[in-house]
């Protein structure tokens, strides 16, 4: 397009009349934003696809029954997990990440309670937690029985607010 | 190469034949060209900068160097990245050398560049249409601590396994997106190799690519604004100028060289710390963050993760926005503006001092959130509660200073006022990072360092 007719058309009677050159301008435009657009997901969906699977295992056989005395805590480090029998004879399996900030924490008999070592959140022995840094008690795994077996479902982490009776497992 | 001529203007206004020849030369070497041929006598003044710009550009360099030689030894896989960093800790020859003066550049470059931004804060240097160079140097020194950050897991130690776990963690706190986000830059729920190549990549290529475009406008900008600040002249004042060369160029060599000579003497003493392999299934005792985040985690020790993002999120706001709120222009150049200024700002340092560790002191020992407010919702009592709390206080101390005569009959203004509290917010902030760093100890509880 020569000069003279690309002020002629920009400076037409109509000023609603887009010219050509406006318009492809501005669709040149929309095009490079829709392209920007399409390679920012690109790349998003390149880099996140990766691990969105879980990080827990299967089930886990931890003992028979009558191994763990009412009142013990054992660590298994393999499972990630605690197994808490607590002084009724009911199971629990307490996940060992802090709900915090996912250290892992520690479980210290003398005081009957379990520390994390990063920002010093404590648990009773239920998982329930004691002081400020944290806002929920630790996560715990399913446990059930089979042929006076103590089981793990460590395919599942639940988490929860508060501890309650119902999170307990006992041998019926 | 181009060969500038001197303007018929410059030949009358510069009589002396080196000047004119050192003109030329400024004029056509390329690293010369960050500097105007001339600058101001004033600006020389090593105790109104203190040179820190120059020192972190220093360190940059360093840093780039020393890291692209890492590059060739280091090995980003999770079963090899710490025999890597083993091997040149012990087998290669100056590996240790190399890799501790790329450590401690890194841990400097923190601190030059805090001691930079309070510089300019503390002069008023934002002023007078710098406002977007500030935004800019903001930037930088984000991510001069976002490559301190991706660089602190590539050892794969205990240190960094657990201190990259701990403050990606704190990532998915933020509300709607945090989760999402965190998984996105670990590559999944946990810290692992998915991690570990991301950190690689960000740490060697993404970060230092963003950070030479982001620094070289940082530069370009200061020569835009016209130099940097300077006190505004009376009237009849008149700025004494002097050549770059040798003058400022002189300077910045002399202070090149000291900053490399100590760190690499520094360095040559001391050498970058390696702990035990990273275990991702025992957490050290007491687990750390690196030294300068102590103080945001000593914070944590007393609030909700929430609580603590949503500080350094107003922090960060209020740091963006001062100089469009800040523009009383007559101040600029002088440290703390005027004695009202010296004497707010010294109130307030005076205040977190000693505030800090008595607040710190309660918590421990007696103040009981959770206790206090029994059926409550933690998110409230530990999180909302202590977060408006501090708030208050920084508001409280704004308002003090501008209600009552803070120096003779003087009332604070805003600018002063501002000053006042953001003295308090830096020294509160010191006192947190000390307390982290040598007064926590297994369990995070109370120690004594000595």
């Amino acid at each position: 397009m020569n000069k003279k007719s690309q002020t002629k058309s920009n400076t037409g009677d109509e000023p609603d009349n887009i010219s050509r050159r406006n318009f492809l301008q501005g669709s040149l435009k929309a095009l490079t934003a829709l392209a920007a657009i399409e390679l920012g997901a690109a790349g998003l969906l390149f880099l996140r696809a990766r691990s969105l699977d879980g990080e827990y295992g299967g089930i886990m056989t931890v003992g028979k029954v009558e191994d763990f005395t009412p009142g013990s805590v054992v660590e298994y480090e393999d499972g990630n997990f605690f197994l808490v029998r607590v002084e009724d004879g009911g199971f629990m399996a307490v996940y060992r990440r802090c709900p915090h900030l996912g250290c892992t924490v520690q479980w210290v008999a003398k005081k009957q309670k379990f520390f994390c070592p990063c920002h010093a959140a404590s648990f009773d022995p239920y998982g329930e937690f004691e002081n400020q840094p944290v806002a929920r008690a630790l996560d715990t795994f399913k446990v059930f029985f089979e042929d006076d077996m103590v089981k793990v479902d460590t395919s599942q982490m639940r988490t929860r607010e508060h501890h309650s009776a119902q999170d307990i497992s006992y041998q019926s | 190469m181009q060969n500038t001529k001197l303007t018929w203007i410059q030949k009358i206004l510069v009589k002396d034949k080196k000047e004119r020849k050192n003109i030329v030369t400024v004029a056509n070497n390329l690293v010369m060209h960050l500097h105007p041929a001339r600058v101001p006598a004033a600006a020389l003044d090593f105790k109104y900068t203190w040179g820190l710009g120059g020192i972190s550009t220093v360190l940059v360099v360093l840093l780039g160097l020393t890291g692209l030689l890492l590059m060739f030894r280091y090995d980003a896989r999770v079963d090899y990245a710490y025999l890597s960093i083993q091997a040149l800790e012990t087998q290669i020859q100056f590996g240790s050398l190399i890799r501790a003066v790329h450590h401690w550049s890194a841990n400097l470059l923190v601190i030059t560049t805090a001691l930079h931004l309070l510089r300019v804060f503390f002069t008023g240097s934002y002023k007078q249409g710098r406002s977007t160079n500030w935004i800019i140097g903001l930037v930088l020194f984000f991510l001069a601590l976002i490559s301190n950050f991706t660089g602190y897991l590539l050892p794969w130690d205990q240190l960094a396994y657990w201190a990259i776990t701990v403050s990606t963690n704190l990532m998915s706190y933020i509300p709607v997106i945090g989760f999402e986000m965190r998984n996105f830059f670990l590559g999944g729920p946990q810290v692992g190799q998915n991690a570990l190549s991301n950190f690689y990549a960000l740490h060697v290529v993404f970060v230092p690519f963003l950070l030479i475009i982001i620094l070289s406008y940082h530069f370009w900008k200061v020569r835009k604004n016209g130099g940097i600040s300077q006190p505004i002249q009376k009237e009849n004042q008149r700025v004494s100028y002097v050549q770059t060369l040798p003058n400022l160029v002189r300077v910045e060599y002399a202070a090149a060289l000291v900053v490399i000579v100590v760190i690499v003497l520094w360095s040559m003493i001391k050498p970058a710390p390696l702990g035990p392999i990273a275990n991702p299934f025992n957490s050290p005792n007491p687990a750390k963050a690196a030294w300068y985040f102590l103080g945001l985690q000593e914070l944590l020790l007393h609030m909700q993760p929430l609580a603590v993002l949503g500080l350094v999120a107003v922090l960060g706001g209020v740091l963006v926005l001062t100089p469009f709120f800040d523009k009383e222009e007559e101040d600029i150049g002088l440290y703390f503006r005027s004695p009202v200024g010296k004497r707010a700002a010294m109130w307030g340092a005076l205040l977190g001092l000693n505030l800090t560790p008595i607040i710190v002191l309660l918590d421990e020992y007696w103040i009981d959130l959770l206790a206090w407010m029994p059926g409550v919702p933690a998110s409230i009592s530990t999180g909302w509660v202590p977060f408006l709390t501090t708030l208050m206080v920084m508001a409280v101390i704004y308002a003090v200073f501008r209600s009552t005569r803070v120096y003779q009959t003087k009332k604070a203004n805003h600018s002063e006022a501002v000053l006042g509290v953001f003295a308090f917010i830096v020294v509160a902030l010191l006192v947190l990072t000390a307390i982290g760093i040598f007064f926590r100890g297994p369990n995070m509880a109370f120690v004594l360092p000595f």
